[in-house]
């Protein structure tokens, strides 16, 4: 082999090993991280309803999710007769695909950084991939509610990724970088509290993220492609044993992924006191012990609205979505703008230096007025959006009916 | 190693292109050509330019592909019969015009032909956002404002037209 040399050949096997030995700790960790959710996510729910939840399987009920696990894989494997064979097997597949890939660009703390440049619009190109398994799903089994399944669950994903995106936006413009990891170092300031949610366009990016991703991960109130109460079970009617088991893993690991993400872009990622200053090992295994912290709040809170909203209509899901939460992202954006221009320009504009000093991370006026000025900005959009929205179609006047902008 | 990742892709991206042309199912027709987008995806990867990659899977595979399955599934329309086509000529134009293009894509690989005549170096950064973000908001200002504005007539010229009328209150 004269074309590549032998040092190359080592390399090669070296990067292959080295992939697979990541991969492996994706999908294992993945998969009993979802093992661990189901478990806490009963638990907690029983808890919050008084009442005992898993608890016999091993201590606590923490093998629970293991015997679940081997009851699924001993089920029937059941293809319905007229269904499309191939689309109904590869549907869990493309599933479970979209979302580990997800999970090959997300920061665990400031151990293992990634370096895709663009990790965060990877996260959401392979997530979208979501909806075509949906499809699949709904199509593939030829059951009339599991087609209506999928095609509420596509109507859904493609209305919330935009206020989704949208808001990710605000933390795009404050850390001007695209990557994960990037985003990650620039909250390390303010003793490792410099967090994006602690200023009010950050605050409002999360809590507009944090429902949008309610509605992509399928979590209570926003679950319409699988309410039971409507259509069966959506576009899981016709899976059972391990295919619903592959579809329900691959729905608790974009959870996990999507709660991964909310700490890494919002709460600062690994970033805490203290990790700074106990150096490279020690203070990567603490960033460690902040994220999944951060996540498993971030996680409780799901379960929290879980066991306190009930499930919405779809024309109130769609409404709330183009209605309130894009309105109110794009507003934020533009004072996200403004928040940057106050605290950051410098020779940009002059009369800010004039005004208020030169830009510094202690100047804290500057600070100050662009709290005060993006806080007012932010509540009087999210005044005028519910005022409008609360609008009675007796209030209307003439020329808006004529216009046919009655609802 | 890139030669291997390019070979796999490659293979995939036109199987899924010959999948899709040749599968009597519009919804299979559909699925290959969301493989494929995905197989080109991993080849702007390879060619260092992840923001195209990630663009391409968010709004060819996930957005617009994801559209044309919904509309066939809801219709129904993934058995339809072709029957006799409308147009008589354009089966053997779109033959000829298949030719064509093919013998100069060999014609191309074989003189090895530079289409663009630019170092390499100034290539390696086209991928990245803040370059393309840099040449799109200064060079081609006026281009991306007008695509903006078409966009958003499309929008309103949508809302308008699947806006339910509302009959004027004239008992009152």
């Amino acid at each position: 082999m004269t074309y590549w040399p032998v040092i190359a050949v080592d390399a090669w096997i070296g990067l292959v090993l080295v992939s697979i030995i990541k991969v492996t700790l994706i999908l294992v960790g993945g998969s009993l991280g979802m093992m661990f959710l189901t478990w806490y996510e009963r638990r907690a729910i029983a808890y919050m309803q008084d009442r005992r939840g898993p608890n016999r399987v091993g201590p606590q009920g923490l093998l629970q999710p293991v015997s679940e696990a081997i009851k699924t894989m001993t089920k029937e494997d059941i293809t319905p007769l007229d269904a499309d064979r191939v689309v109904h097997f590869l549907a869990p597949v493309v599933m479970l695909g979209a979302t580990v890939l997800a999970f090959a660009v997300i920061p665990w703390g400031n151990l293992f950084p990634s370096s895709l440049r663009v990790g965060v619009l990877f996260i959401f190109a392979v997530t979208g991939l979501h909806t075509v398994g949906m499809l699949m799903a709904g199509w593939g089994s030829n059951n009339k509610f599991a087609l209506l399944g999928g095609m509420r669950g596509v109507a859904q994903m493609v209305s919330y990724e935009i206020p989704l995106l949208m808001a990710l936006l605000p933390i795009i413009l404050l850390s001007g970088s695209l990557s994960l990891t990037d985003i990650v170092t620039r909250q390390g300031d303010w003793y490792g509290f410099g967090w994006y949610v602690f200023s009010p366009v950050g605050l409002t990016a999360f809590i507009t993220f944090f429902i949008a991703a309610l509605a992509e991960g399928e979590r209570t109130p926003f679950d319409i492609p699988e309410a039971d109460s409507e259509i069966v079970a959506g576009y899981l009617t016709e899976y059972g044993g391990m295919k619903f088991a592959v579809f329900y893993l691959s729905n608790y690991m974009t959870n996990l992924a999507l709660c991964f993400i909310m700490a890494s872009l919002f709460l600062g990622g690994g970033n805490g006191p203290g990790v700074t200053a106990l150096g490279t090992v020690l203070g990567g295994l603490l960033s460690l012990v902040y994220f999944f912290i951060k996540a498993l709040a971030l996680f409780f809170l799901m379960v929290l609205i879980r066991g306190t909203v009930p499930r919405l209509r779809v024309d109130q899901l769609m409404g709330f979505a183009w209605k309130f939460l894009l309105p109110i992202v794009l507003v934020n954006v533009f004072s996200t703008a403004i928040w940057v221009a106050i605290t950051r320009w410098g020779p940009q504009a002059q009369i800010f230096t004039d005004w208020f000093g030169e830009p510094a991370s202690d100047n804290y006026l500057r600070y100050g007025v662009a709290i005060v000025v993006t806080l007012i900005i932010n509540l009087l959009a999210v005044y005028a959006v519910m005022r409008i929205n609360r609008r009675q179609p007796s209030d209307l006047t003439e020329e808006e009916i004529a216009l046919g902008l009655a609802g | 190693m890139e030669t291997v990742i390019f070979i796999t892709t490659a293979i995939v991206a036109v199987g899924a292109a010959l999948g899709m042309v040749l599968s009597s199912n519009a919804v299979h027709s559909a699925l290959f050509l969301i493989l494929n987008f995905c197989a080109v995806a991993v080849m702007y990867l390879l060619l260092r330019a992840p923001f195209m990659a990630a663009v391409q899977v968010t709004v060819y595979a996930g957005a617009i592909m994801v559209l044309f399955l919904f509309v066939i599934m809801l219709l129904g329309a993934e058995k339809a019969d072709l029957g006799s086509e409308p147009i008589g000529w354009q089966k053997p134009v779109g033959v000829l015009l298949g030719a064509v293009l093919l013998a100069e894509g060999i014609y191309v690989a074989y003189k090895g032909i530079k289409l663009v005549d630019a170092p390499i170096t100034a290539a390696l950064g086209i991928g990245q956002p803040t370059t393309l973000s840099a040449v799109l908001f200064s060079k081609y200002l006026l281009p991306f404002e007008v695509i903006s504005i078409l966009l958003l007539v499309a929008i309103v010229g949508t809302v308008v037209l699947t806006r339910r009328t509302v009959k004027l209150k004239e008992a009152e």
